[in-house]
This record gives C-alpha cells, sequence and structure tokens, in this order.
C-alpha cells in the first residue's frame, strides 16, 4: 500500500520507541499461530504517533503491508485520537474522542529495557489491559491508543494474553512526525469503523476466503504482484490467520 | 485507676484515628519555566516513604495542572518532569493549595534524524519552510533568509516574489499588520524567532470569496516562536564609520510586539550610507498617492553597480494592528520618511534621428533634492465566512525641494564632423508639494447557497502644486497646479461555483474622474500658449456578463463588459485651435483567464484581453508646459483611443520532496493607435514633445524560463533563469513616423554551495545582450555581472568573515575602461544571543567613477557616475 505524498509535518519528536507486538491467534487450519511485527512510537511534547516499523523506516515492506498494520495520531488534533486503517479495497480514517483511561496503579515494579518501571491496570476499547510505565520517560503517551499514564508505557499485555507490546529499544531522537493522508480515504466514526472491522475480519468466512465481502463494483483494478494480490491498489493476504481484535 | 485510664484511652483514641484519618486534598497551580508557561509536563503526588504515585496529572496549553488524591499522610511529594525540562521534586504539607512550579529548562541535546523533506513540507496550497534549516550563521534578519528559500526572490527594490509573480499579503502571525510595506519586517524581525515561513498559494484573503478563482499570486505568512509572542522585542542599531570625504553614521531603534490581539512595530532608522531602499515602501500595488507630477529636474542617474547615493535619510514607521475578534482587526499606521539625495554624473544621450543623423547631448550634472513624506493609514477589516467589509482611509503629502546645477553640451551631426557644438550653464530649482486622501470600501455579501455581490468604492481627492525655475544662461519659469477628484466603483454578482460547472453572473463599474489644472509658463522661446487651464471630466458606466466554467481543478472566466463614456475637455482658448472636447462612445472590452491546478506538481495559468483606452488627461492640454530645462510638451484637444491586447501564459512546477522549482513564462502584447506621441529634437537636442495624427502599433513577445534546484550534498543550490525578448515599435521623431526594433537576451545563474562545513560560497552571474534597430541605426549592447561572495565561520556561533567582490563587463564601451571589480568585506562578531558587531568595508578598491553603455527607444546612453569612496563602518546590534 502506498500513501499518498501529501504530507505535513505536525512536530518534531523527544524520543522515538520501538515495540515487538505479537499477537496469539491460530491460522486457517485451526493450528496455534503467533502475528509478529514491528511498531515504532514517535512522541513528541504533545502528541504521538504509532505506525508499522518499517514505514517509519521508509520501507515498503509486503508482509507490514499485508498485515494492515494502523498508523494512530494520538492528540492529533488536539484531544482526539486519529488512524489511518485498512478493510479492503478500502482505507479508513477515524477519529474520536481521547478517551481518558482509568488505570489503576499497583505497587509491583520491574526493569523492562534498562529502565525502572511501575504496574498499572485499566481498560480500553473493551478489553483489559496491564502495562508498564517508566517516570524516566516523562510523556504520557504509549503504543497504539494506550496512554495516560506518568510516564512512558513499555509494557502492555491484554487479560486474556492475546496482545502483547514490548519495547525493545528507546532512543532519544529528534525527526518530524508527518501527518499522511491517502488520497480516496473514506472517513468514518470510529466506533462505527470498529464494529465493520470486526463483523467483517471476525466471519468465520474470512480466513478461508479473505475477499468474501468485495463486491465486484468495488473492485477498480486488480493485480498480481509478485505472487501478492492486488486489489485497487490495497494487497490482499490470502491466507490470514483468525482476526483478534485489539478493540471492541 | 487503671479502669480510668483505660476508658480514657478509648475515648482518646477515636480522636487520634480521626486526626490520622483519610481525606480528600486538591492540589492545583501552574508550572512555568521564565515567562513561557510549560505545556505537556507530567506533574505526579508521591508518598514520601516509597516514592509511589498516589496522583498524577499533566499541564495544559496554560500550563495549569490539577491533582486530586485520597491520603492519610501529613506531608507529600510534589514532583514535575518533562522532557525539556529539571526535574522538580518539592515536599509540601498534605491539604488543598495552589502550588506554582519555577522550573529550569534542560536543553537534552537529541540526535537529530535528517528526513529528506523535513527542510520544506506542504500540502496542496501551502509550503511551510523550516527557518532554522535554511539559517547560515551569518543571517541576522528573516529576509536573509527569505531570500534562500526555494521558490521565493526578492528584487533589489524589495519586491517579494514566489514562482516569478509577486506576492499579495505578507502576514506575521496570520494578520496583516503592515499592509504592504513588508520591508520593515524583512529587515527588522530576526531570522532567530521566525520558526516557519508558510507560503499561501494561490491566496485568497477574503474568506467569502474563497470558493470564487483562485488567485494566481501568493503569500506569506511568518510564524514566530513562542519565545517572541506576547513581549515587547526591543532592538538597536548604532553605527559610526569614515570614508575619504565625511563622517558616517547609522541608527536603527525598533520595538515590536506580537499578542494574539494586538500587534505594533515601530521604528526609527537614519542613516547617510547610501542606502536608497526606502523601508516604507508600500508593495501591495495599490499606491494611493496617484501620479500627478508633470514637471521635474534633470538628475543624476544611479549607477547600476557601486553607491553613488550621497546624503542621509531618516524614516519614522509606527505600524498598529488591533485584533477586536476573530474576524474584526483594526490597522492604524503612520509612515514618514525625511530624504536629502545628491549625485553627480556625467550622461551622454545620441538621439538616433530618422534621415540617419545622430543628435548628442553631454550634460554634466549635480544635483540635491529634500524629500518628506508622510502617511497614515486608518483601515477597518471584518472578515466573515458570508461577509466581508474593508474601509481604508488613507492621508498623504510629498514635499520635494530640489536643486541642480548642469553644464551641458551639444552636437549635431555636422558640428560633431567639425568639433564644434554649443554649450551652456543651466540651475534648477523644483517646489513640489502633493496632498491628498482616499478613502476605498470593499463589500462581500454572500448567502448561505452561495450567491452574493461584491462591492468597491475608491474615493479620491489631492492636490499638486508644482514650480520648476530655470537660471543661468536660460531662464524659465513653469508653475502648474493640479486638483484632480475621482470615484471608482466596481459591483460584480457571486455565484457558487462549486454546485454548477457553468455559471452566469453580471459586473459593472461606475468611475468618474475630475482634473483641473492651471498653467503658467514664462520661457523665451514659447511664442504661443504659455498659460493654461484646463478641465477635465471622464464619466463611463460598464455592464457586462461574466461566464465561469468549473471542473475540479480547472477554472476559467469570460468577461464581455460594454463600457459607455463621456468625455468633456475644457482647455483656455488658443487662437486658431480647438482647444475644447466632447464625446460619448461605446467600448467592448473582453477578458479571458483560465487557471488549471494539473497536479500537485504542475499548475497552468493563461489569460487574454483587449482593451480601448483615451487620451489620458495629461496628454490633452493644449498649453505649453515645461517639463524639464530641456523638454517642452504641447497636445491638442484630441480625444483619440488606443487599443491593447495581450495574452500571457504559465506553467509552473514545484516538488517539494526534491526541492525543485521551474516555471516557464511567455506573454504577447500588442498596442495600437491613430495618435502617435513623439519627439522633436531643436538645435541644441532639447525636445518638444508633440501628438500627430499618425496611426501607429507596436508588438512585444517575452519568454522566460526560471529553474532551481536544492541538493543535500554540501547543500547545494542552483538557480537558472533565460529570458528571450523581441519587440517592434513605431516612434515618432522629427515628425517622421520611425520603425525600430529590439531584441534582448538575459541568462541569469546562481550557485550556492558549503565548501566545507561552515565556508559558504554563492555565486551570482547575469549576462544580458540587447540589440537596437531602426534604418540606418544598429546599436548592440553586450554586459557581463557577476557577484561572488566567500562566508567564512572562523568561530562557531561566533565570528564571521564575509568578503564579496562585484565584477562587470560592458561589451560596449569602446575606448572607456569595460571591467571594473568592486571589493568588501564585513566582520561580525556575535558577543552574545542579543549583542553583535559588524564592521563593513565598502568599495575596498576605491574605484571613484564607473561608466556604462546602454540602449533606450532610438537612444544610446553613455554615463559616467561619481561613486562613494572606501568607507570603514562598526555598528552595533543590540
Amino acid at each position: 500500500m502506498f500513501y499518498g505524498q501529501v504530507k505535513d509535518s505536525i512536530a518534531s519528536t523527544f524520543l522515538v520507541a520501538h515495540y515487538d507486538y505479537t499477537c496469539r491467534t491460530s491460522d486457517n487450519k485451526g493450528e496455534n499461530h503467533i502475528v509478529n511485527y514491528g511498531l515504532t512510537l514517535q512522541v513528541a511534547q504533545d502528541m504521538a504517533c504509532t505506525m508499522g516499523q518499517k514505514r517509519h523506516n521508509g520501507e515498503n515492506d509486503k508482509n507490514e503491508q499485508l498485515l494492515y498494520v494502523p498508523t494512530t495520531w494520538q492528540n492529533h488534533p488536539e484531544g482526539k485520537i486519529t488512524s489511518v486503517e485498512t478493510i479492503p479495497p478500502y482505507r479508513y480514517l477515524t477519529t474520536e474522542k481521547m478517551a481518558e483511561i482509568k488505570w489503576t496503579l499497583l505497587i509491583e515494579r520491574d526493569t523492562i529495557c534498562g529502565l525502572p518501571c511501575q504496574k498499572a491496570t485499566g481498560t480500553y476499547g473493551g478489553r483489559a489491559w496491564t502495562a508498564w510505565f517508566t517516570e524516566k520517560l516523562p510523556t504520557r503517551f504509549g503504543p497504539w491508543r494506550l496512554g495516560g499514564l506518568p510516564g512512558l508505557i513499555v509494557r502492555a499485555v491484554s487479560a486474556d494474553s492475546i496482545h502483547r507490546f514490548e519495547c525493545s529499544k528507546v532512543e532519544p531522537t529528534k525527526e518530524a512526525i508527518t501527518y499522511t493522508v491517502p488520497e480516496g480515504i473514506v472517513k468514518s466514526a470510529r466506533a462505527k469503523f470498529v464494529k465493520l472491522r470486526n463483523r467483517i475480519f471476525g466471519n468465520p468466512n474470512y480466513v478461508s476466503n479473505p475477499s468474501y465481502y468485495i463486491k465486484p463494483a468495488e473492485i477498480e483494478s486488480m493485480a498480481v504482484i509478485k505472487g501478492m494480490v492486488v486489489l485497487g491498489g490495497t494487497p490482499i493476504d490470502m491466507k490470514p490467520a483468525k482476526f483478534q481484535p485489539l478493540d471492541f | 485507676m487503671t479502669r480510668f485510664w483505660f476508658i480514657l484511652l478509648l475515648l482518646v483514641a477515636p480522636l487520634r484515628a480521626v486526626n490520622a484519618q483519610t481525606q480528600i486534598i486538591s492540589v492545583s497551580g501552574q508550572a512555568r519555566c521564565g515567562t513561557e508557561k510549560v505545556v505537556g509536563a507530567l506533574v505526579t503526588m508521591l508518598q514520601p516513604t516509597d516514592s509511589s504515585i498516589v496522583a498524577y496529572a499533566t499541564t495544559d496549553k496554560q500550563g495549569l495542572y490539577t491533582l486530586k488524591a485520597t491520603i492519610q499522610l501529613s506531608e507529600v511529594l510534589l514532583s514535575i518532569s518533562g522532557f525539556n525540562i529539571k526535574r522538580k521534586t518539592t515536599r509540601i504539607k498534605a491539604h488543598s493549595q495552589t502550588f506554582d512550579f519555577h522550573v529550569e529548562e534542560e536543553n537534552k541535546t537529541l540526535r537529530e534524524v535528517v528526513i529528506k523533506s523535513q527542510k520544506l513540507w506542504g500540502n496542496r496550497d501551502t509550503l511551510n519552510y523550516f527557518v532554522s534549516a535554511y539559517t547560515r550563521g551569518k543571517d541576522r534578519s528573516i529576509g536573509d533568509v527569505l531570500q534562500k528559500l526555494p521558490g521565493i526572490t526578492i528584487e533589489n527594490n524589495g519586491v517579494i516574489k514566489y514562482q516569478g509573480t509577486p506576492i499579495n499579503h505578507f502576514y506575521i502571525e496570520n494578520l496583516d499588520m503592515l499592509q504592504g510595506r513588508y520591508n520593515l519586517a524583512t529587515q527588522g524581525i530576526k531570522a532567530e524567532d521566525v520558526a516557519t515561513v508558510q507560503v499561501l498559494e494561490n491566496h485568497e484573503h477574503i474568506r467569502s470569496r474563497q470558493d470564487q478563482t483562485p488567485s494566481e499570486r501568493a503569500a506569506i505568512n511568518l510564524k514566530l516562536k513562542d519565545k517572541v509572542k506576547g513581549i515587547w522585542s526591543k532592538s538597536a542599531n548604532l553605527g559610526a564609520g569614515h570614508n575619504f570625504d565625511e563622517s558616517l553614521w547609522e541608527a536603527m531603534l525598533q520595538a515590536m510586539y506580537f499578542g494574539k490581539s494586538k500587534q505594533h512595530m515601530l521604528r526609527y532608522s537614519g542613516d547617510n550610507l547610501g542606502r536608497s531602499q526606502e523601508m516604507g515602501t508600500d508593495h501591495y500595488g495599490f499606491s494611493s498617492e496617484g501620479n500627478s507630477r508633470m514637471v521635474s529636474l534633470v538628475e543624476h542617474s544611479s549607477p547600476p553597480i557601486g553607491n553613488g547615493l550621497f546624503g542621509y535619510r531618516h524614516s519614522i514607521n509606527l505600524n498598529n494592528l488591533a485584533k477586536l475578534s476573530d474576524s474584526i482587526t483594526i490597522n492604524y499606521n503612520f509612515n514618514y520618511s525625511h530624504n536629502l539625495a545628491s549625485g553627480h554624473s556625467f550622461s551622454q544621450i545620441t538621439y538616433l534621428l530618422p534621415n540617419g543623423e545622430k543628435q548628442l547631448l553631454m550634460e554634466d550634472i549635480a544635483d540635491r533634492t529634500h524629500t518628506h513624506s508622510a502617511n497614515v493609514q486608518l483601515i477597518y477589516e471584518k472578515n466573515l465566512q458570508h461577509r466581508y467589509l474593508k474601509n481604508a482611509l488613507s492621508l498623504w503629502g510629498r514635499w520635494n525641494e530640489g536643486r541642480g546645477d548642469i553644464r551641458s553640451a551639444h552636437q549635431n551631426q555636422l558640428s560633431m564632423l567639425n568639433g564644434t557644438g554649443g554649450e551652456s550653464s543651466i540651475s534648477q530649482a523644483l517646489h513640489y508639494r502633493s496632498l491628498g486622501m482616499s478613502n476605498r470600501t470593499h463589500w462581500v455579501h454572500r448567502t448561505a447557497k452561495g450567491g452574493g455581490f461584491e462591492w468597491t468604492s475608491t474615493n479620491r481627492v489631492s492636490t499638486t502644486p508644482q514650480t520648476l525655475i530655470i537660471g543661468g544662461e536660460r531662464r524659465a519659469h513653469q508653475d502648474i497646479e493640479i486638483t484632480s477628484i475621482s470615484t471608482i466603483n466596481g459591483f460584480s454578482l457571486l455565484r457558487n461555483l462549486r454546485t454548477r460547472k457553468w455559471t452566469l453572473s453580471t459586473s459593472g463599474n461606475l468611475n468618474t474622474s475630475y482634473t483641473i489644472l492651471t498653467s503658467a509658463l514664462a520661457h523665451p522661446n514659447i511664442p504661443v500658449a504659455p498659460h493654461g487651464d484646463m478641465n477635465h471630466l471622464r464619466s463611463s458606466v460598464d455592464l457586462g456578463p461574466v461566464a465561469q466554467y468549473t471542473s475540479g481543478a480547472f477554472q476559467s472566466k469570460l468577461s464581455v463588459p460594454i463600457a459607455l463614456t463621456y468625455t468633456a475637455l475644457n482647455n483656455a482658448v488658443v487662437e486658431g485651435e480647438e482647444t475644447d472636447a466632447h464625446r460619448l462612445r461605446l467600448y467592448l472590452q473582453p477578458s479571458f483567464s483560465l487557471q488549471w491546478k494539473a497536479t500537485d506538481y504542475l499548475t497552468f495559468n493563461a489569460n487574454a484581453h483587449y482593451s480601448a483606452s483615451e487620451t489620458p488627461w495629461r496628454m490633452l492640454l493644449t498649453a505649453n508646459v515645461m517639463q524639464n530645462y530641456r523638454s517642452l510638451s504641447r497636445y491638442r484637444a484630441t480625444l483619440d483611443n488606443s487599443y491593447g491586447a495581450g495574452t500571457h501564459f504559465k506553467v509552473a512546477f514545484k516538488d517539494i520532496f526534491t526541492s525543485m522549482f521551474a516555471h516557464l513564462e511567455g506573454s504577447w502584447q500588442r498596442s495600437w493607435s491613430d495618435i502617435a506621441y513623439g519627439t522633436t529634437l531643436d538645435a541644441q537636442a532639447h525636445t518638444i514633445v508633440e501628438a500627430t495624427y499618425m496611426p501607429n502599433h507596436s508588438n512585444r513577445y517575452i519568454l522566460t524560463a526560471y529553474g532551481r534546484k536544492d541538493i543535500d550534498w554540501h547543500t547545494l543550490q542552483i538557480e537558472l533563469s533565460a529570458t528571450r525578448s523581441w519587440g517592434k515599435s513605431e516612434m515618432l521623431r522629427q515628425s517622421v513616423l520611425t520603425t525600430y526594433r529590439t531584441t534582448g537576451y538575459a541568462l541569469r545563474g546562481t550557485l550556492s554551495f558549503d565548501i566545507v562545513s561552515g565556508y559558504r560560497l554563492d555565486y551570482r552571474s547575469t549576462w544580458q545582450r540587447q540589440r537596437s534597430t531602426a534604418p540606418q541605426h544598429t546599436f548592440t549592447h553586450d554586459e557581463l555581472n557577476q557577484r561572488a561572495e566567500l562566508s567564512l565561520r572562523l568561530w562557531p556561533s561566533r565570528l564571521f568573515l564575509n568578503l564579496h567582490a562585484s565584477h562587470t563587463h560592458n561589451n560596449s564601451l569602446t575606448s572607456e575602461r569595460k571591467d571594473y571589480l568592486f571589493i568588501g568585506s564585513s566582520l561580525q562578531f556575535k558577543l552574545s544571543k542579543k549583542v553583535e558587531f559588524n564592521l563593513n568595508g565598502d568599495n575596498l578598491t576605491n574605484i571613484r567613477s564607473y561608466s556604462s553603455r546602454s540602449i533606450g527607444d532610438m537612444e544610446n546612453f553613455y554615463s559616467e557616475y561619481y561613486l562613494r569612496p572606501l568607507s570603514i563602518t562598526l555598528t552595533a546590534h543590540i
């Protein structure tokens, strides 16, 4: 997938954190399968952006494209979370008010990535999360849509252990955060998009026939490029794993 | 007894428990770092025993925070941390209170990742330039940096252009305080105080017109850093020096304030360094002063290179803006300048005559002119989505007192062969005054469905008395007084261009101007019409359809107005001549324009027009007027038309990710008329300007190509432009209509790069060739100008050396010196962030005179300029 070249730099970072994201699920044969990819969190004074690590590095990586890794901007516009996500053949732009996650701070401590961290629990998007944060990095942001703790979230695990964000590296780096909106994107309310995404990807037919829901009229073009099926500019994973939604 | 103490303990224990019981406390306050609010910092409330967090919050945009906690402690720790501030922890009593943090800045050195597009990024219509990415150590003002930004050029007269077209607005923090006098900002605002320069392409300032055909012109907006907002910034320059002739001085005092609802720029500047650019010049193009000058001195000319301006100047500029609400602003500006300009030059003009002969006029000119100029502006503007109202009241005054002496000599073809000719000494004195007032109202009203109208009205009154006195071997005296009253009104219906592709609307104009002129001339060579009174009234009304087609990024507009004009002319009676005229005429003046934003990279513009205009009032005066000591004019009361047609196209390319800008531009103009205006030269090479019935026409073509590319390797910038022009005109001289052709080529190139870090070379070169061909005459003029500038960082952030050399080669100079080399240097020492010293050396090769040749319309010019000598000045900037 290629983002349009309409870019707008909106902030400058104080740090860049790299995460390993893992998702425990099953494949199209029903056997245990782990989906794993890298994420990069760019943190500025009053906003943050999470995106696929390959995309951050400027690479058009096939695997990352097939995983439909979302790009999320926290507190942009001010007070809102904006994200660009994919349900082939379309890309969606969603915006919602930044929800204040009610975290409960616990006394348990640990060291992650060489940083002293404190534990907290909270609920977001219908999932319970356990997060570890470090006061050493004074920012309220974390990976994906998680945040609101008095320090960078360096580990976050869903209560059912399906989703895990683990920080692998933090760099004190100054770079530009860009806000990129692909051409032809579809704007949608967050709740409506989440409902649609979970309905489509959660359908039992999705794993065996990932394009079951796409109407022929919606296909502008179709191509097979290096073994990858591309519909209207969006690649389709023809052997997807079972979908595990991050939020409901 | 024991039981007593036990019971007492049971009673007291609950009291103690009450004292130690849980309480809810609220701690709030503000975090500041110096005078700035700290935004986005983390404030935590901690238990003193183990530093565990009991409550936390983030400071908001005002730097405010609020913490609420339920605790059982007598004391807690309050801590604040952020990426750019030092962590601070304080112990406080555990009860509700206000606690403000005063923190210190902590500049952590971050590894900077250079992403190619970081310097410059943009949406379809807005380009953003990171100023810090383009600033070099020696750059002081934002004007120094603007010149380096891709796509932006600053002309010698201070006009800022984007992609070759002058900008239409200059904002500071989205507000237009200076109303066109943006040199005050480009020279007065420090580069380090500006975060971003925004270019707003196709800018339409009026919100209620933003759905209409977009302007070709762009606007610039300076986004300032937070540290200069909401505070008074003061600066001063004081300089002293010497050249071989006189002491030199310069001074500048400036105070600026840029707040959310107010902006002020107050400035005094003065010097005797020969700087010709007037900071207070209005560059928007809407000159309220008009042009009623009919007499002038023959003055020394300014050299194209080197400094030939002597004298001094003072100026006061008080510019203010008050923002009453999101949509309402008031400007109140006062600008005053006082100049003494003097100089000395020698010129030789060769006039080409239709019979193949030449006539020579040589003049040694020395003159000095005092000018006082004052302008007051009061502007009210209300800019809403569906309504726009602006009223601009302007009062101005200009006074010139000039004196000059000329030693002139003349030769005709015969005397050139014999080596004879005539000589004379002339003195000149000029008194000129212009006072006036104008009021311009602009009103736009839109309906919810997108319809509406636009109305503009400009009303102006001015009076201009002027006197030219000639003494010496010839005496003459010319008095003129001009009073002008005019009203110019335009009206057009607006349509919603977004809902339909085709729209049809109407536009109209109603204009009236009334001019009264009295003239009295005492001149030895004028047998008739030395005095004249003229009244000129011109009224016109036009109305016509406007058809517009809009499809996505393509817009085109066709306007076909029909105009009815009435002119009444009355001159003082001249025996045997018609001196009055009246006329009623109908005109058709269509125009067409199109704009297509094909992609984010390519934009096309084109326009065409046909127009007819009547003889202007200054060419209808039947009395003799002495324009200067050697030029007389006298016209006929003949109301006639001049016609013009032209086309213009432009293709502009912009790729911000590769920092490449280019445009190709071409135009064709044709004009024709039945009346020819020309000159007749007498034996002393003095000219008489006359009008004669003689159909004539002229054509002109210009083609320009421009390209600029920035490359990260050694921060290289390269810019090239090429211009080709061709013209064919007919000119009346000695009552003979002569056809002459002109061709011109110009090549310009700029190359800038870092030799190594801290050492930068800027090289600029212009080559031009002009050729003028008339029957029996051909003149060719070649000129090469080069300038090289070497900037050296001798001591990082402290000491900078700048060396510059300008070379000029004029091929047309035959026996005279063809090459000149001017060298200058400046040493800049930054004592601190606020204090800086500059040691400047100008004209280090001490060239006192400079010669050049050039060609005009059937004229050939040779000039010698007397230049300011070597000078050294030391300036302190605070």
